[in-house]
């Protein structure tokens, strides 16, 4: 119709635990050539607590009987990608463990302390042919300190995998 | 906004910001491949703490902030926990001192 407008992308989708996670790690995927990931935490009491925030001595006693839970957010800058989990506090140790292996597994752009020219010479040579296609993906963003980060990045990943043996 | 560009005055400064204002606080990771940069802020809509790093070495500090955060989103006080040695199953029992209606958790932790 006309003068309809397009539909907000303000929904938010609540998902387990688990569909976060892969859903999490497809959006880092998505934003490896592009975009930016947002992660974010916070308590969470329940939603009458949240409906109080504006008169604190009433949220605090709408806390009162609640389990603290943690409500957890992703979302790229790419429209209808937010997802969204509540983990309880028994679930939180498995929830972190997984979290952080998303992120040492997808965080990998960032730079290592490269000393010698010979290093990442030696970096370079060692890529396993998976990489190919990241390479692509990171040389299409290309600014001067990618050089760097890119053959950095190679010796990046094997160093997740020792850590998933030990 | 201004970044703090020490990791430990960073860690402090978000973890005294979190127990003042637990109901208000939250913690947010920023993450752009492109750009290899990771930004952290904390903030409870007052005031904001941001950390910028690029760093690899960073990641490992990162998930700690992300553990600590965890456990006190989750009712239950970090530091309390290592002295217990870290049993997984007495969350419910343990000495929630510095959480706000700490007591409180400590029965309906268990279900």
């Amino acid at each position: 119709a006309l003068g309809s407008f397009p539909e907000p992308a303000a929904i938010m989708t609540v998902l387990d635990e688990s569909t976060f996670l892969t859903r999490l790690a497809g959006l880092y995927e998505d934003n490896r050539s592009k975009g930016t990931v947002y992660l974010q935490m916070k308590r969470f009491v329940g939603r009458l607590a949240s409906a109080r925030r504006r008169h604190p001595p009433r949220q605090v006693e709408a806390a009162e009987g609640e389990e603290p839970r943690c409500l957890v957010r992703a979302k790229s800058n790419k429209r209808k990608s937010k997802i969204s989990t509540v983990i309880p506090a028994t679930d939180v140790v498995r929830f972190q463990m997984a979290l952080g292996s998303i992120m040492r597994l997808h965080m990998d752009g960032l730079k290592r302390p490269t000393k010698k020219k010979g290093e990442k010479k030696q970096a370079g040579g060692a890529k396993p042919v998976k990489k190919d296609a990241l390479e692509k993906g990171e040389s299409a963003a290309a600014p001067a300190s990618d050089k760097v980060a890119v053959p950095a990045a190679s010796a990046k990943k094997e160093s997740p995998k020792k850590k998933a043996k030990q | 906004m201004v970044y703090i560009n020490d990791w430990d005055a960073f860690f402090h400064e978000s973890e005294k910001l979190y127990l003042e204002h637990p109901a208000h606080t939250r913690y947010t990771l920023k993450y752009r491949h492109t750009d290899g940069k990771v930004v952290l802020k904390v903030t409870n809509d007052r005031v904001c703490l941001q950390f910028v790093t690029d760093q690899a070495t960073d990641l490992k500090r990162i998930e700690r902030l992300n553990n600590l955060f965890f456990t006190y989103m989750c009712g239950q006080d970090p530091h309390d926990s290592e002295a217990d040695a870290a049993d997984a199953g007495s969350r419910g029992d343990r000495p929630v001192s510095q959480e706000e209606s700490g007591t409180s958790k400590k029965r309906r932790g268990k279900r």
